[in-house]
């Protein structure tokens, strides 16, 4: 079976002036993409994750035609996405977390109904894929209010409900959960998921929450400064960094010493420590925080992407010296 | 054949549907529009007033008389209102702002041609006539007032001026927009400082001015042939057939120009796309 996404040695740089003295001004190349592979199958549902500035965005745009590669190759349902934009965004979704496709201007409603008439979408197809977004989404409490009176969750529904309304093949969810609050996080992924089961979407979507990433799927591509840091599943990826982990105590005082825990910071009776899973079970840890007096609260929680990329370049380093 | 009457017939149905917004833009918030008209018309009446009155007051300026100062301001009104109308909404006129701001990456998603998108999106019949309105019944009293003899080739020719009218401007917005393709921070607003330049100096006569100023302003920065040279020729001024065809000449070299520029800047922001996004309703 042809793959629906595929990517070949793909490098995308940019030349950055930088002033240097009064006039003159040096040329830097900064890298987004350095030689990236990767391929996505019809059903896939798949994370892309990286630090702000590891060049998902860019990869975004060159799998919708946005942009093209200097070297390598981008291909969407066998097709360069540059050359076929048009055939190409009749079967793919694209939603950019900070930016809204909603008419500001209007109620809800009329995104839609614009959209039905832009991508000619039929009658049945627009009542039938309405009806269903509608109600995994909770569309109705907002259908007729103004996009600029939307709250940033509302928006986010109507817009990614926007993006699904054409039945793409192919969505390309940017952030999708930038900014929600903990509820609306967690429909949002429901959605993702119960939509990819329903329709066998291919869904790429990046975030930089790992959290997330470990609730919506398996597989996971991990990108660090243009590069491909890690391609497969999750739980392997954890596995080789140790499942690194997050404790967070409040109690008046100075920070007690935690065996099995590494202190990054404390301030004002709140103190966070940094543990690898694999090595200090959380229970082992919670049972000596429970001997602790005056504990107010404690919280268990995954090291951000920024961390767990550290350390796999660090363990990198370590096993394949210079 | 069967491809172009397949365009149009999309880009038809793409006007269908900015109209039918722009009307329900302007039912939702009825009293607001009407003031949004009002004020419309009140500036329209505005921007006649001040030639007008030094016309009246010393018979007539730049070799026109009061009542054809009446036309020729008229005449601007009625170009300006028809552009308004066509390109006004969401900085489709203005395109520097959208290029600028990043916003392209709205439209390339769209499965319809970039080309298409830009004909009917600034698309406002309700919301964006009042203008068009103020300019055509000044139009007819000015017609009415010198006693014009209206054949059906005057009328052509008056919508055929109108229509060079708008394409001079976006000719001109156009080629100098697509430098925020390069820089777009600092080319954000070049659009509108050509409109307005245009705008502010396109209803005045250029009679009297140096001869070099005068054939600078009927070329490089081409705001003598907008409204001043077509009122002219539509009032019978001029008949030299190189003065009746200079503004479609000089609107077609614009066009070209502008269409360059802009599929170049098209290549390039392909390649290196726009470093940076405002989203300000992400279409205002």
């Amino acid at each position: 079976m042809n793959p629906v996404v595929e990517m070949e040695n793909v490098v995308k740089y940019y030349d950055q002036k930088r002033p240097v003295g009064l006039f003159r001004r040096e040329t830097h190349r900064v890298y987004a993409l350095n030689g990236v592979s990767f391929s996505l199958e019809k059903g896939d549902l798949c994370a892309y994750a990286g630090p702000n500035g590891a060049g998902k965005s860019t990869t975004f745009k060159l799998l919708s035609g946005m942009l093209s590669p200097q070297e390598g190759k981008v291909s969407a349902f066998g097709a360069n996405p540059a050359e076929h934009r048009i055939a190409m965004m009749q079967k793919t979704g694209v939603l950019f977390g900070n930016r809204s496709e909603l008419w500001w201007d209007h109620p809800v409603r009329t995104s839609f109904l614009w959209k039905k008439q832009v991508w000619g979408i039929d009658d049945r197809a627009y009542a039938e894929n309405l009806g269903f977004l509608k109600e995994l989404l909770d569309l109705d409490e907002i259908w007729t209010v103004f996009a600029r009176e939307l709250s940033l969750g509302q928006r986010m529904r109507a817009n990614l409900a926007l993006t699904f309304l054409h039945d793409p093949q192919l969505v390309l969810l940017d952030e999708p959960t930038l900014g929600l609050d903990v509820l609306a996080k967690r429909q949002m992924i429901g959605f993702i998921k119960r939509i990819n089961e329903e329709k066998k979407a291919t869904i790429l979507v990046t975030s930089h929450d790992m959290d997330d990433l470990m609730e919506m799927t398996r597989r996971v591509i991990l990108i660090q400064r243009g590069k491909l840091a890690f391609d497969g599943d999750l739980q392997a990826l954890l596995f080789r960094t140790g499942d690194r982990r997050t404790l967070r105590i409040t109690r008046p005082g100075p920070a007690p010493e935690l065996p099995g825990a590494k202190l990054v910071s404390s301030a004002q009776g709140v103190h966070a420590y940094e543990f690898i899973g694999t090595e200090t079970p959380a229970v082992e840890l919670l049972a000596r925080v429970s001997a602790l007096a005056e504990v107010q609260d404690v919280e268990l929680g995954r090291a951000p992407i920024e961390s767990v990329i550290a350390a796999l370049y660090e363990k990198w380093k370590r096993e394949q010296p210079a | 054949m069967k491809g172009a009457i397949s365009y149009l017939k999309e880009l038809f149905g793409l006007y269908r549907l900015y109209g039918r917004m722009d009307l329900q833009w302007f039912l939702q918030d009825s009293r607001n529009s009407l003031i949004l008209l009002a004020v419309d018309v009140v500036l329209g009446v505005a921007d006649l007033a001040g030639l007008m009155l030094l016309a009246v007051r010393f018979q007539g300026v730049g070799g026109f008389s009061a009542r054809e100062v009446l036309f020729f301001l008229a005449f601007y009104e009625t170009g300006n209102g028809f552009l308004t109308m066509l390109f006004c909404n969401y900085n489709v006129l203005n395109i520097s702002r959208r290029v600028g701001r990043g916003q392209l990456d709205h439209m390339l998603i769209q499965p319809r041609p970039l080309a298409m998108q830009l004909l009917a999106e600034g698309f406002a019949p309700v919301s964006g006539c009042g203008k068009l309105l103020v300019g055509l019944a000044v139009l007819i009293v000015a017609c009415v007032g010198l006693h014009m003899r209206i054949t059906p080739v005057w009328v052509l020719m008056l919508m055929l001026y109108v229509i060079c009218y708008g394409a001079l401007q976006i000719g001109q917005s156009y080629l100098w927009g697509s430098l925020a393709f390069y820089i777009p921070a600092a080319f954000e607003e070049i659009s509108s400082v050509i409109l307005d330049l245009n705008g502010a100096v396109g209803r005045y006569p250029l009679a009297g001015l140096p001869r070099w100023l005068a054939a600078g302003l009927c070329t490089v920065l081409p705001v003598g042939l907008t409204a001043y040279l077509p009122a002219r020729v539509l009032l019978g001024k001029v008949q030299t057939p190189w003065q009746i065809a200079l503004p479609f000449a000089v609107a077609a070299a614009f066009l070209w120009g502008a269409g360059r520029a802009f599929r170049r800047g098209m290549r390039r922001y392909l390649t290196h796309s726009c470093n940076r996004y405002r989203d300000m309703g992400f279409r205002n």
